[in-house]
C-alpha cells in the first residue's frame, strides 16, 4: 500500500462461525503480510451454533484455504447437499427441489425452461425437476461428484455441505490456530474509542485485560457489540416483509440413511428445517411470534421429529434486516452482527464468506479511507438486498390462506425490486439478470415454478423447433438424466467410503 | 394460451436505411426465423450517415459468428481490416502512447490480478516497461499483425478478441444484401406515418407514402437522429448527456494509411482529437474539435487539405429506448460522442436484448425491462467515452477536453475513485466494455493507483521479475510468428481488388 500504513494487528471479536471463518481466512491469506490476527471470544456468552446448511460457494472458500475436502467432511460429520426441498409452500401437498444446477440445456440460445413451458402448454405433464440432474439424484438419494466435461449431464450441477456447526467451529479453530491466529478467552466489558475520531482503540475484558488493534472485525453475533452498541451503525428493519422473528432448534437421531439435501417444510406460522448429517439430523422451526407462541412452536417441532431428540429445544430470537453500514470507521461487521436473513436458503454462511472475501479485496490500511469503506458497504448492501428479495418470493408467491400468517405474507407489499421481476416472469417467463448477487437463473426458475408462478407464455423463439423434434429432444434429456441419476451410488454409501466421520462406521 | 398459433406471421417493421437499420434487419432475419417477416422501410427523408467509418469491437465479431457471416467475404467487400484495439498518442503527454486492446493484459499470478503485480513491480523498478507490452493483442496491433485467436485455452493466442475497421457505407450495403438474401424485404415506398394504438402505447401499423398499410407486431425506429417513430409518432423526449469537454463538431475525410492496419489510431492534437480508422487501402479520418475555438481553415493547415468538408455538430443524448411495441435502435435511441466509436456496441446490445424481450405478451413487461437494461447500457457506454475525455483533460490538459470532470456520472466517479485508490475496477450491471479495457485505458494513460493489492507483497520480487520477463518474451515471440495483417488478409483471400483509378 502507500504501502507503509499497513495494518499490523487485527482483532476478531467473537468465536462463532463468523469469527472462526474470518480467522481461518485471514490467518491463511494474510500470513505473507505478517499481520497479527487475534480472536477474542467468551465461553460465558457462547455462540448461536445452528448454521448447518451451506451453499456451493463454500467449496471455493475451502479451496482457497487449501482445505482437504474428505478430511473436512469427516471431521464435521458432513453430508453432501444438492439443493433444498420445499414442502407445502405454494399449496399444502406441494413439493419441489431448488437444486444447485441447471435445468436441461439451452437450445439455440433460448433458455431451456421456455421449451418445457411450450410442451407443458401442449399438455405434457413432465415436471421441470425431471430435467435437473441434482433434483433427480436427490430424489433417488444418490450422489457422485460432478465432472468437468461439459458434454456430460454430470457437469450440470454443483454441491454444498450439511455439517455439524459445533464441529465446524472446532475445525476452523484448529485450522486458524495452525495458521498462527492467537485466541484469547474473555468477556469484553468496555470498548475504548479514540477521542479525536471515535475509532476503536482497544477493548477491555472483564478480567481487566486491554487488547488493542488497528482493525476490529465484529463477529459478536446479534448484539453487534462494536458495530452497533459502540459505533451506532443503525439497523434497517426488514421484518415487514420477512416477519419470522424466532426459531426453536433441536437435533434428533437419524431415522433413515442421510439424504443429499436440506428440507424446508412450510408450517402454520413459518417453516421447519431438516438438515441430515452423518450422525444426526438438525431440526428447527422458524416462526413469527405474532402468530404462534414459543410453546406451540416447540410442540409442533417436537411432534414432527423422526428420531429421538438429542438435546433440549434451543430458542432463538432475531429480526430480519441489516446494519445500515456494515463497515464503520475501523470496524467491519461480519456474520450475525452485520444483519440477519432467515436460513430459508442457507445464505448466512455464504454472506460471511462474501464479507470476508470483499474485506480482503478492499483490505484497508491504517488511514481507513472512505472510498474503501463505501465500496464495501455498497457491495454488501447489494448482496443483502438481492437475497432478501429472493427469500420474500418464497413467502409471497403462495396460494395458502389457511392461517393469518400466510394471509399476511401473501398480501403484503413487496419491494419494487422484486415486484417487477415477478411480473416479467409471470407475463413472459423471462428471468431478470444481474451481475452481482447470489442467485442465478436456475434458482429463480426453480422457485418461481415451485411456487406456482407460472408464466402466461413462453419465449416466442421457442417455436422455432418442430414440436415432435422438441418432444424427442426433451424426452431423451429426461431419460438420460433419470438413468444417470439411478446409476449413481447411494449418498450414504458414498459418504461411508469418502469421508466417514469418526464413530459413524 | 397466449402464445401465437402456428402459421400466423408477424411483421417486424424497421424504419431506416442506414447502418442501424440494415444491421438490425440482418440480425433479426437470422435470429427470428419462422413466424416473422422483416420489412425495412426507408425513412421519410433521406438521412445523412453520421460516421463514415466504423471501428468495431469484439461485440461485432461475435455477432458475425452468430450470424455465420463470412468475414473474408465481408472484409473484401468493405475493404476492411481486423482490429485489435485503439492506439492513443499524445493523449496524456506529448510523445506518450498506449494501446487499449481487445483482450487480456497478462494473467493473474497466484490469484493476484496481473495489473496489481505489474504496479508493484513498477514501484520497485520505477517505471520501465509499458503495461501494454503484456497484452498479446496490443503488441500484435503495434506490429501491424493479425491472426485469428486460438480456441485452445492453454494457448496464449486464446487470450484476445478482435473487431473490425470498416467503411460504413460498404458495410451497410453488405448487411443489406445479407438481410435480403435471408428474407428481409424492402418496402415499396417510404414510411409516411404510423397508426397509433390507443393512448399512444405503441403502434398498430405503419402507412407508407404510397398509401400501403403494413401491420406491425414490432416496429424499430432505426432512422437515426430524425427518429420519426419513437419521437415523431410517439413523442419520446430527448435528454442530453452533459458534454465531456468542449468538442462540439466533427469532420471526416479520406486519409492515407496509418502505420498499422490492426488498430485505430487516436491522436490528441492541440486543437482537436483525430481518429484514423485504417482500411486495406488508406484510412478514414475523423477530427473532433471545438468549433468556437478553431476554424476549419486552421484545421486544414494542420491536417492537410480539407476541401469541401462539412462540419457536423456532435449531439449527445438519448431518448426512451422503447415505447410499447416500438423500440429505437442505434442513433435514434442514443447518440454518444463518436470518439472510440461506441455506436456499434450499443446497437448490438440493443438487438440482443430485444430478441430476448420481444413484446409478445402485450403486457408492457418486456418493454419495461428493455428500457431498464438499455438505459443502463447507454449510461455505461457514455461513461467509457467520457473517461477518455477525462483522461485528456486531467493528464493532457487539452483545451478541447476542458470540462470533462464536470460531466462524470456518479458511477464513473466511483469507478475512477476506486481505481485511483487501489487499482480496482468496479463493474455495474450492464457494462459493455470489460474490465481489461477500463484498466488498459487508465493504466495506459498513466493514472497510477495510489496503492496496489497488498497481497502482491507476498510475492517475491525475483519471482515476479522472472514471471514478467517470461511473459513479455512469450508475447514478443508469439507476435514475431504472426503474419502481417495485409499478408494474412491476402492469404485468406479477404483483400479487395485494386480500386480502379487509384
Ligand atoms: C435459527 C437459525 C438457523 C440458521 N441456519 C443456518 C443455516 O442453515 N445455514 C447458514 O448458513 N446459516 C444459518 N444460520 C446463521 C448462522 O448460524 C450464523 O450466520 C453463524 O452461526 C454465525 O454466527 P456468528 O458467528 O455471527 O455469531 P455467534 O454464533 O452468535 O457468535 C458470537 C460470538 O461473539 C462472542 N461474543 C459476544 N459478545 C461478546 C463479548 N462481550 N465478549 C467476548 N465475546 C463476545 C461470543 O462468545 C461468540 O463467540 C442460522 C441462524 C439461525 C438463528
Amino acid at each position: 500500500m502507500s504501502q507503509s500504513a499497513l495494518i499490523k494487528r487485527i482483532l476478531i471479536v467473537g468465536g462463532g462461525t463468523a469469527g472462526w471463518m474470518t480467522a481461518a481466512a485471514m490467518g491463511k491469506l494474510l500470513a505473507p503480510l505478517k499481520i497479527d490476527v487475534t480472536l477474542l471470544e467468551s465461553d460465558q456468552i457462547g455462540t448461536v451454533g445452528v448454521g448447518e446448511a451451506t451453499l456451493p460457494h463454500i467449496r471455493f472458500f475451502n479451496r482457497r484455504l487449501g482445505i482437504d475436502e474428505a478430511d473436512f467432511m469427516a471431521q464435521t460429520a458432513a453430508t453432501f447437499k444438492l439443493g433444498i426441498e420445499f414442502r407445502d409452500w405454494a399449496r399444502k401437498g406441494d413439493a419441489y427441489i431448488h437444486p444447485f444446477g441447471d435445468y436441461g440445456r439451452d437450445i439455440k440460445g433460448v433458455p431451456f425452461h421456455h421449451y418445457w413451458l411450450r410442451l407443458r402448454q401442449r399438455g405434457r405433464a413432465w415436471r421441470i425437476g425431471e430435467f435437473s440432474a441434482p433434483v433427480m439424484i436427490s430424489e433417488f438419494g444418490r450422489f457422485a461428484m460432478p465432472v468437468e466435461d461439459e458434454r456430460s449431464v454430470m457437469s450440470s450441477f454443483s454441491y454444498a455441505y450439511q455439517f455439524d456447526a459445533g464441529l465446524y467451529a472446532k475445525y476452523l479453530r484448529r485450522f486458524a490456530e495452525a495458521c498462527g491466529v492467537r485466541r484469547i478467552e474473555g468477556k469484553i466489558t468496555t470498548v475504548i474509542q479514540r477521542g479525536e475520531d471515535g475509532f476503536i482503540e482497544a477493548v477491555k475484558t472483564e478480567d481487566g485485560r486491554r487488547v488493542e488493534a488497528d482493525l476490529f472485525v465484529d463477529c459478536s453475533g446479534f448484539r453487534g457489540l462494536l458495530i452497533e452498541q459502540t459505533l451506532k451503525a443503525g439497523f434497517e428493519d426488514w421484518s415487514a416483509v420477512l416477519p419470522c422473528d424466532r426459531a426453536v432448534a433441536v437435533p434428533c437421531e437419524n431415522a433413515a440413511p442421510s439424504l443429499p439435501y436440506t428440507r424446508a417444510t412450510a408450517r402454520g406460522a413459518g417453516w421447519q428445517w431438516r438438515i441430515p448429517l452423518q450422525h444426526r439430523v438438525g431440526n428447527g422451526y422458524v416462526y413469527c411470534s405474532e402468530h404462534v407462541s414459543d410453546d406451540e412452536a416447540a410442540q409442533t417441532l417436537m411432534a414432527s421429529l423422526e428420531g429421538r431428540p438429542r438435546a433440549e429445544p434451543n430458542f432463538l430470537r432475531f429480526r430480519a434486516g441489516k446494519r445500515r453500514r456494515q463497515w464503520v470507521k475501523n470496524c467491519v461487521s461480519i456474520g450475525l452482527s452485520s444483519g440477519f436473513l432467515e436460513p430459508l436458503e442457507s445464505t448466512s454462511i455464504y454472506l460471511i464468506q462474501a464479507s470476508v472475501t470483499k474485506l480482503l479485496e478492499l483490505f484497508p490500511d491504517r488511514d481507513f479511507r472512505a472510498c474503501d469503506i463505501d465500496e464495501f458497504n455498497r457491495a454488501m448492501d447489494l448482496e443483502y438486498e438481492r437475497i432478501r428479495d429472493f427469500l420474500i418470493l418464497h413467502y409471497h408467491a403462495t396460494e395458502r390462506d389457511d392461517t393469518p400468517f400466510w394471509d399476511y405474507v401473501r398480501t403484503m407489499k413487496i419491494p419494487d425490486s422484486l415486484a417487477y421481476k415477478m411480473t416479467l416472469f409471470r407475463k413472459r417467463g423471462v428471468v431478470v439478470k444481474y451481475k452481482d448477487g447470489l442467485f442465478l437463473h436456475p434458482s429463480w426458475i426453480a422457485v418461481y415454478l415451485g411456487q406456482r408462478v407460472m408464466p402466461d407464455m413462453y419465449d416466442p423463439r421457442a417455436e422455432f423447433i418442430a414440436e415432435d423434434e422438441l418432444e424427442k429432444t426433451l424426452s431423451a434429456m429426461r431419460n438420460l438424466i433419470r438413468k444417470t441419476a439411478e446409476s449413481l451410488p447411494d449418498h450414504s454409501d458414498f459418504i461411508r467410503r469418502y469421508c466417514p466421520a469418526p464413530g459413524t462406521v | 394460451m397466449p402464445n401465437q398459433s402456428h402459421g400466423e406471421t408477424r411483421n417486424i417493421v424497421i424504419i431506416g436505411d442506414g447502418f442501424d437499420a440494415w444491421l438490425s434487419a440482418a440480425y433479426l432475419t437470422r435470429k427470428l426465423r419462422a413466424g416473422y417477416d422483416i420489412v425495412v422501410c426507408a425513412p421519410p427523408r433521406e438521412e445523412m450517415q453520421d460516421h463514415c467509418a466504423v471501428f468495431a469491437g469484439p461485440a461485432t465479431s461475435s455477432l458475425h459468428a452468430e450470424l455465420a457471416v463470412d468475414e473474408r467475404d465481408l472484409l473484401r467487400y468493405c475493404r476492411g481490416t481486423f482490429s485489435l484495439g485503439a492506439h492513443f498518442l499524445d493523449w496524456t503527454k506529448p510523445g506518450k502512447d498506449y494501446v487499449v486492446a481487445f483482450g487480456a493484459y497478462g494473467a493473474p499470478i497466484e490469484t493476484i490480478a496481473f495489473h496489481q503485480c505489474w504496479r508493484k513491480r513498477q514501484r520497485i523498478v520505477k517505471g520501465g516497461d509499458r503495461f501494454d507490452s503484456y497484452s498479446l493483442s496490443a503488441t500484435a496491433a503495434r506490429a501491424g499483425k493479425f491472426a485469428h485467436p486460438s480456441r485452445d485455452p492453454a494457448d496464449i493466442r486464446s487470450t484476445y478478441r478482435y473487431g473490425y475497421h470498416v467503411d460504413v457505407e460498404l458495410y451497410t450495403d453488405y448487411m443489406r444484401r445479407y438481410a435480403m438474401h435471408y428474407g428481409a424485404k424492402k418496402a415499396g415506398a417510404r414510411y409516411a406515418n404510423a397508426l397509433l394504438k390507443e393512448r399512444r402505447e405503441g403502434i398498430d401499423a405503419v402507412r407508407l407514402a404510397d398509401g400501403e398499410i403494413i401491420p406491425a407486431f414490432l416496429a424499430l425506429d432505426c432512422a437515426s437522429a430524425a427518429a420519426p417513430l419513437i419521437e415523431g409518432a410517439l413523442g419520446a423526449t430527448w435528454t442530453s448527456f452533459p458534454s465531456p469537454g468542449a468538442v462540439d463538431s466533427v469532420i471526416t475525410f479520406a486519409a492515407s494509411s496509418v502505420a498499422s492496419p490492426s488498430m485505430t489510431r487516436i491522436v490528441a492534437a492541440k486543437t482537436c482529437w483525430r481518429m484514423d480508422i485504417p482500411f486495406q487501402d488508406g484510412a478514414r479520418c475523423m477530427i473532433g474539435y471545438d468549433s468556437r475555438a478553431v476554424s476549419l481553415d486552421a484545421l486544414a493547415r494542420e491536417h492537410g487539405p480539407l476541401e469541401n468538408l462539412e462540419a457536423k455538430r456532435i449531439v449527445r443524448g438519448r431518448r426512451a429506448p422503447a415505447i410499447g411495441n416500438v423500440a429505437a435502435l442505434g442513433e435514434s435511441a442514443c447518440r454518444l460522442d463518436p470518439l472510440f466509436c461506441p455506436a456499434p456496441a450499443t446497437l448490438i446490445a440493443g438487438l440482443k436484448t430485444l430478441v430476448e424481450l420481444l413484446p409478445a405478451s402485450q403486457s408492457g413487461a418486456e418493454t419495461d425491462e428493455y428500457n431498464r437494461i438499455m438505459s443502463d447500457v447507454f449510461e455505461r457506454c457514455n461513461d467509457f467515452v467520457t473517461l477518455q475525455y477525462w483522461l485528456a483533460e486531467q493528464l493532457g490538459q487539452h483545451a478541447w477536453a476542458a470540462g470533462a470532470e464536470k460531466a462524470l456520472s456518479p458511477h464513473l466517479r466511483r469507478k475512477i475513485e476506486q481505481f485511483r485508490s487501489r487499482g480496482q475496477i468496479v463493474q455495474f450491471d450492464e457494462e459493455i466494455y470489460d474490465q481489461e479495457m477500463w484498466i488498459a485505458s487508465l493504466l495506459g494513460a498513466g493514472v497510477n493507483p495510489e496503492r496496489y493489492d497488498p497481497f502482491a507483497d507476498g510475492l517475491s520480487e525475483t519471482m515476479l521479475d522472472a514471471r514478467l520477463a517470461a511473459l513479455r518474451e512469450k508475447i514478443a515471440e508469439t507476435v514475431r510468428a504472426m503474419p502481417d495483417q495485409m499478408i494474412y488478409l491476402r492469404q485468406a483471400r479477404a483483400t479487395a481488388p485494386e480500386r480502379s483509378g487509384s
